[in-house]
C-alpha cells in the first residue's frame, strides 16, 4: 500500500509539473518548469480577432504590475505591486472578488527595493496560498478567506532584501529567495514548512570562510557577496532538484572581490551569477553552473529557468534552458549541470565572444577591453545591466520547439567608481550610462528562439524595451505586451500580429490561460514599470511617455 | 529660544489649531530661510534627539546672522541626486546642507558656496602608527566600511587583511575586539563614535586623495544670487563656530595627509595624532585633493518632510483636549494607571483623526495594527511619529506640545490594543 501511495503521489506531483497541460495554471509559470505554454487551442489564429474583454478588476496600485495569476477551482489568485498591497481571490468567470489579503507593510518600504516595489505573485497547495513580501516576511493564506496562517521572516528588509517572486513549492516545503544585491546581502534559499511555517533548512548562495567555494572570494569580500536569489526557482520533481538563479555579486567594485580583469583566476565568486540545483529535501547543493565569472556587468543569472527535453548526441536529455542578461542563451543538463549549448541571443552582444563548452568559461573580449574596472572605463559594452533580456518571462512552445522572449539591444559605458554604502542604502560602485541603443537602431523586440538551432527564428523590433513576459498555447498563438499599453496576440510561426487590445498602461508582467465550463479565457496584468525607466536617460523619458502608470487585470475570451 | 524648537512648536501649533479653527499668525519681517537637510544623519543633520549635528547647529547659526526664522525641509539623502531633484531643485527649500563642494560635483542649477569643513577618511589606530602611504597598512588587519573607497583602495594592495564591515561604526567595535589593528573608515563618524561609545580612547589620523573626501559646502539655487553671497558671508564670520562645533560632534580636525602623495619622503611619515590637537604632526600637506562622489554617508526614505511653521507667530494656545468627541472613558479593568491616563489623553487629542481608542476604519490611521506593521519596533516607530509628526499626511508633531509624560500614556495605551 505504501509503494502505491508513494506512485501515486510521484504521478501526482508529475501531472502538477505539467499541469498548464490540463487547461488550468496553477503556478506562476504555468508548471514547475516555467514554461508558460497551454493545451488550450478554443482560441486560435482563426478566431483571435474575436477575443474581448470579459471582465477586469482594478489592482489597486499603480506602478510596476508584474504577476502572473494563478488558478485554483475556479478562483483566481492575483496581486498588486507595493507589498503586495492587495492579494485578490477572485471569481474567475465574473471577476467578483471573494476575499482580499492587505498585509501591512511598513512605510517607506520602497527605498529597500532596487528596482521597484513589484510582486510576481503567489503559489497554492493544499488550500494554503503562498506570498513572499517587500517587508522579508513569507506568508501562508488560508485560501478559503485570506486569513493569514503563518508569517515567516526569511530575511531583514532594512539591510536591502526584499522578497518579490512567489515561492517554490517541493512536497511539503515552500522554499524562497529574496533581493538585495545592490545592498551588499549575502544570498540564502530557505525552505519552510506548508503546515507550520518552521524553517527546515536554508542554503547559503556564498560560502562562508573555510567552505569549499571560499576561495573564490578575495579577502573576506564573501561576506557581503550578494549572489541572491530573487526570481522564480524551478522544480523538476523526477530528480527532486530546484532550481534557482543567483544575482549578481556584491559590491559591484570587481577588485574588492577579485583580480578586476579577464584573468579572473581563483576569483570567480561563486555562486553568484550562477544557476544552482538543490536537492528538494535538504537543500544541498547537487551542481552548479556558473554563467558570467567574475561579474563586473550586474549580470544577474536570476532569469527563470525553463524545462525542456531535447536531443544532443542522439540522446534525449532533460535540459534547462535560460536566456541570460549576459546576452547568451544557455542548455544546460538539468541532472548533471553540465553545458550543452551557449549561443549569443542578443547579436550585440560584445563582452565575451563565446563560451567554451568544455570549460564552462566565458572568452572575454580581449585586454580588458569591454570588462569596467578601477579607472578602467569599458565603452560600448552590450548588452547594458539590465541584460538581453530581464526578468521578463519567457515561454517555451513544446509543439514548434520555440522559445519566445522579450528581448533589449542596449549598450552601456561603464566606469568602476567609488562610492558610498550605508546600511539599506542602493550602493552602485560604478559609473554608467545605460541609454545606449545598440546596433540597428531598434532598443528591443520580441524574438522566438529555436534552441536547437541556436539561433532566432523570427525576430519583431521594438522602438522601445521592455516589453512583456510571454505565453504560447496550442491554438498556434503567442501573446505579449508591450510598454506602449498593447496587448497583442501573434501567430506563433511568423510573429505576425493578428490581434491587440489597448490596455490603458504598460505590460510587463506575463499572461496566463485557463478554461472553465468549456470556456478558454486569457489574462494579464497591465500597469507600467516605474523605476526602470529612471535608469535610462532620454530613453527612459520615452518609456515613461509611452503610457500612464496603472494596475489593472484584463480578462479575455472568445464572444 | 532655539529656532528650531520654536519652529516645530508652533508647527504643532498650527495643525492644532486649524482644528478649532483660524489661528492668527503674526507677519514677519523677513521671510524664513528654508533649510533642507538629512533628518537622520548623525554626526551631520538629524530631527530629534538630544544631538542635531553639526549641520543643523551651523544652519541656525546662518540664519541667525541673515536674521531669517529658519523652515526646516527634512530629505532622507542616501540618493543624494535623488534628494536635490525633490527638494531644492523643486524650490522646496533655499539653501541644502551640504554638498561636496568640488567643482566636478555639478548639480543643475544650484551654486555652491565656498567649503567651510573638510571632511573624509581617517585611519583610527589604538596605538600610534608610522603612516604615509597605503602600503604602510601591509601586514596589518585593517577594518574597512563595506565598498568604501578604502575598501577599494586596499583591494589592491598585497598583503594588507581587509576586515570587512557594514558601517564605521561596526569597523571601530572590530578593533575594540582585537579582531583588527586598524580602521579606515569615514572620519566625521568615526570621531563621532569614538567621542561617545569609546570613551576617546583611540587615535584619529585623517587622509585626503582620490575620493577620500573633500570640503563640503552650502548650496543654494543659481536664481537666488544674493542669499549665496550672504550665505558665504556669514560662513566667513562663522569660522571659530564652525571650529566648535566640529569638535563637539567629534570631527578629525588634523590637517589631512594626501595619500596620492606616494612618493612622499620619509620625513613627511607622521605618527598618527592624538584627535583633536591639530598641528601635532610635522608636515604641510598639500590640499589639492580632488573629491568625486565622497558624499557625506547617507541615510534613508524618499519624500520631502515638511517641518514648521511658515512665519513666527504669537503663541497659539491650542488646547486641542476641547475638539474631542467624547469618547468612553472607561478603563480597562486591568490595565495600568499609566495606561488609563494614556487612553484619556488619547481620546481628548488623537481621536479625531484616529477614532476613538484607536480603533479607525481607515486603515492607514487604525492604530491597533501597529505590531502587525511594525513588529517589536512599533513603540519605536509611534515614539518618533508622535514627537516628529508626519506633516505630509497631516499627522502634527506633538513633542513639546503634549507633555513626555502624556505621550508615555499615550504609548502604554496603545500597547494595550494592538492586534
Amino acid at each position: 500500500m505504501k509503494r502505491i501511495l508513494s506512485t501515486w503521489v510521484v504521478g501526482a506531483l508529475c501531472v502538477a509539473a505539467s499541469s498548464a497541460g490540463a487547461q488550468g495554471w496553477p503556478i506562476y509559470g504555468g508548471d514547475s518548469g516555467n514554461t508558460r505554454y497551454s493545451t488550450a487551442k478554443q482560441i486560435n489564429a482563426g478566431n483571435v480577432g474575436k477575443l474581448h474583454v470579459q471582465w477586469a478588476l482594478q489592482l489597486g496600485t499603480t506602478r510596476s504590475q508584474e504577476s502572473t495569476p494563478i488558478l485554483v477551482g475556479d478562483t483566481l489568485y492575483v496581486t498588486s505591486s507595493f507589498g503586495p498591497k492587495n492579494l485578490f481571490a477572485v471569481n474567475a468567470k465574473t471577476g467578483e472578488v471573494k476575499w482580499t489579503y492587505q498585509p501591512d507593510v511598513p512605510k517607506g518600504i520602497d527605498q529597500y527595493a532596487c528596482c521597484d516595489v513589484n510582486n510576481r505573485g503567489v503559489a497554492h497547495n493544499d488550500g494554503r496560498i503562498f506570498v513572499g513580501r517587500l517587508d522579508g516576511h513569507l506568508v501562508a493564506i488560508d485560501a478559503k478567506n485570506g486569513k493569514e496562517l503563518w508569517k515567516a521572516k526569511v530575511v531583514d528588509y532594512e539591510q536591502g532584501s526584499v522578497i518579490t517572486s512567489p515561492p517554490t513549492l517541493v512536497k511539503n516545503l515552500v522554499i524562497t529567495g529574496f533581493g538585495g544585491g545592490e545592498y551588499g546581502a549575502r544570498g540564502s534559499i530557505a525552505a519552510y514548512d506548508q503546515a507550520t511555517g518552521k524553517e527546515v533548512w536554508r542554503t547559503w548562495t556564498v560560502p562562508a570562510p573555510g567552505e569549499p567555494g571560499s576561495e573564490t572570494w578575495k579577502g573576506d569580500s564573501g561576506k557581503f557577496g550578494g549572489a541572491v536569489a530573487w526570481h522564480i526557482g524551478s522544480y523538476d520533481p523526477k530528480l527532486n532538484l530546484v532550481y534557482y538563479g543567483t544575482s549578481n555579486p556584491s559590491p559591484w567594485s570587481a577588485g574588492v572581490r577579485g583580480n578586476d580583469s579577464s584573468k579572473v583566476g581563483p576569483y570567480t565568486n561563486l555562486y553568484s551569477a550562477s544557476v544552482l540545483a538543490l536537492d528538494g529535501d535538504t537543500g544541498k547543493i547537487k551542481w552548479h553552473y556558473q554563467f558570467t565569472p567574475h561579474d563586473a556587468w550586474d549580470y544577474d543569472g536570476v532569469n527563470e529557468l525553463v524545462f525542456s527535453d531535447m536531443t544532443f548526441g542522439g540522446k534525449k536529455v532533460p535540459v534547462l534552458m535560460q536566456a541570460n542578461r549576459n546576452g547568451f542563451f544557455y542548455v544546460l543538463d538539468r541532472a548533471t549541470g553540465k553545458l550543452l549549448s551557449a549561443n549569443k541571443f542578443i547579436p550585440a552582444t560584445n563582452w565575451a565572444t563565446d563560451i567554451d563548452l568544455k570549460t564552462g568559461m566565458p572568452n572575454e573580449a580581449p585586454g580588458d577591453l569591454k570588462r569596467p574596472g578601477m579607472k578602467r572605463k569599458a565603452v560600448d559594452v552590450c548588452p547594458n545591466l539590465i541584460g538581453g533580456k530581464n526578468w521578463m518571462p519567457m515561454s517555451y512552445d513544446p509543439g514548434n520547439g520555440l522559445v519566445f522572449l522579450s528581448t533589449m539591444n542596449l549598450c552601456m559605458d561603464m566606469e568602476g567608481i567609488q562610492s558610498e554604502y550605508k546600511r539599506g542604502t542602493m550602493y552602485l560602485g560604478v559609473n554608467f550610462d545605460l541609454g545606449k541603443i545598440g546596433p540597428g537602431g531598434h532598443a528591443g523586440g520580441v524574438m522566438a528562439w529555436d534552441p536547437a538551432k541556436g539561433k532566432a527564428a523570427w525576430f519583431n523590433k521594438d522602438e522601445l524595451p521592455y516589453s512583456g513576459g510571454m505565453l504560447s498555447t496550442a491554438g498556434g498563438l503567442l501573446f505579449h505586451g508591450d510598454l506602449k499599453g498593447w496587448f497583442k496576440a501573434l501567430d506563433a510561426k511568423t510573429g505576425k500580429t493578428l490581434w491587440k487590445f489597448n490596455s490603458g498602461s504598460g505590460i510587463t508582467a506575463a499572461p496566463m490561460t485557463y478554461t472553465l465550463d468549456g470556456k478558454q479565457y486569457v489574462a494579464v496584468v497591465s500597469g507600467r514599470t516605474f523605476a526602470i525607466p529612471a535608469f535610462f536617460g532620454a530613453l527612459g523619458e520615452k518609456m515613461v511617455a509611452a503610457s500612464p502608470e496603472g494596475g489593472t487585470l484584463f480578462v479575455f475570451a472568445l464572444n | 529660544m532655539r529656532w528650531r524648537r520654536f519652529a516645530r512648536a508652533l508647527a504643532a501649533c498650527c495643525v492644532a489649531g486649524a482644528v478649532l479653527g483660524p489661528v492668527t499668525v503674526a507677519a514677519a519681517a523677513e521671510p524664513p530661510l528654508r533649510v533642507c537637510a538629512d533628518p537622520d544623519n548623525l554626526p551631520f543633520s538629524k530631527a530629534e534627539g538630544p544631538e542635531h549635528g553639526l549641520y543643523i547647529d551651523l544652519a541656525e547659526r546662518v540664519a541667525q546672522r541673515l536674521q531669517r526664522p529658519i523652515e526646516w525641509v527634512w530629505h532622507d539623502s542616501s540618493y543624494q541626486r535623488r534628494a536635490l531633484r525633490n527638494t531644492i531643485q523643486a524650490n522646496q527649500c533655499d539653501a541644502y546642507f551640504a554638498l561636496p563642494a568640488d567643482a566636478e560635483y555639478r548639480a543643475r542649477g544650484l551654486q555652491k558656496s565656498t567649503g567651510f569643513l573638510h571632511v573624509g577618511y581617517a585611519l583610527v589606530a589604538p596605538a600610534p602608527i608610522a603612516f604615509s602611504r597605503l602600503e604602510d597598512l601591509k601586514g596589518r588587519r585593517v577594518a574597512v566600511q563595506y565598498s568604501s573607497t578604502p575598501a577599494v583602495l586596499l583591494a589592491g594592495i598585497e598583503g594588507v587583511t581587509v576586515v570587512t564591515q557594514r558601517s564605521a561604526g561596526d569597523a571601530l567595535d572590530s578593533l575594540a575586539k582585537g579582531e583588527a589593528d586598524v580602521a579606515f573608515v569615514w572620519g566625521p563618524s568615526a570621531g563621532f563614535e569614538i567621542a561617545r561609545r569609546f570613551a576617546g580612547r583611540w587615535q584619529v589620523m585623517s587622509v585626503t586623495g582620490h575620493g577620500l573626501g573633500g570640503p563640503v559646502s552650502v548650496a543654494v539655487r543659481r536664481d537666488q544670487p544674493e542669499l549665496a553671497k550672504s550665505i558665504d558671508q556669514a560662513l566667513e564670520a562663522l569660522r571659530a563656530d564652525i571650529d566648535a562645533l566640529a569638535q563637539k560632534y567629534g570631527f578629525p580636525r588634523d590637517k589631512p595627509l594626501a595619500l596620492e602623495r606616494q612618493s612622499a619622503a620619509p620625513t613627511q611619515a607622521r605618527v598618527a595624532s592624538r584627535r583633536g590637537e591639530s598641528g601635532a604632526h610635522t608636515t604641510s600637506v598639500p590640499w589639492d585633493w580632488i573629491a568625486t562622489v565622497a558624499d557625506v554617508p547617507a541615510a534613508t526614505s524618499d519624500k520631502a518632510t515638511k517641518k514648521a511653521a511658515p512665519k513666527p507667530a504669537a503663541k497659539a494656545t491650542a488646547k486641542a483636549a476641547e475638539a474631542a468627541p467624547a469618547a468612553a472613558a472607561a478603563a480597562p479593568a486591568e490595565a495600568d494607571p499609566l495606561a488609563v491616563a494614556g487612553r484619556q489623553k488619547f481620546n481628548d487629542v488623537c481621536s479625531h483623526c484616529h477614532s476613538p481608542d484607536g480603533a479607525s476604519p481607515m486603515r492607514e490611521r487604525d492604530l491597533r495594527r501597529l505590531k502587525m506593521r511594525y513588529d517589536d519596533k512599533w513603540p519605536d516607530v509611534a515614539t518618533k511619529t508622535i514627537h516628529e509628526g508626519r506633516p505630509q499626511l497631516g499627522m502634527p508633531t506633538w513633542k513639546g506640545q503634549l507633555a513626555e509624560q502624556d505621550i508615555e500614556g499615550i504609548l502604554a495605551f496603545l500597547k494595550t490594543i494592538q492586534k
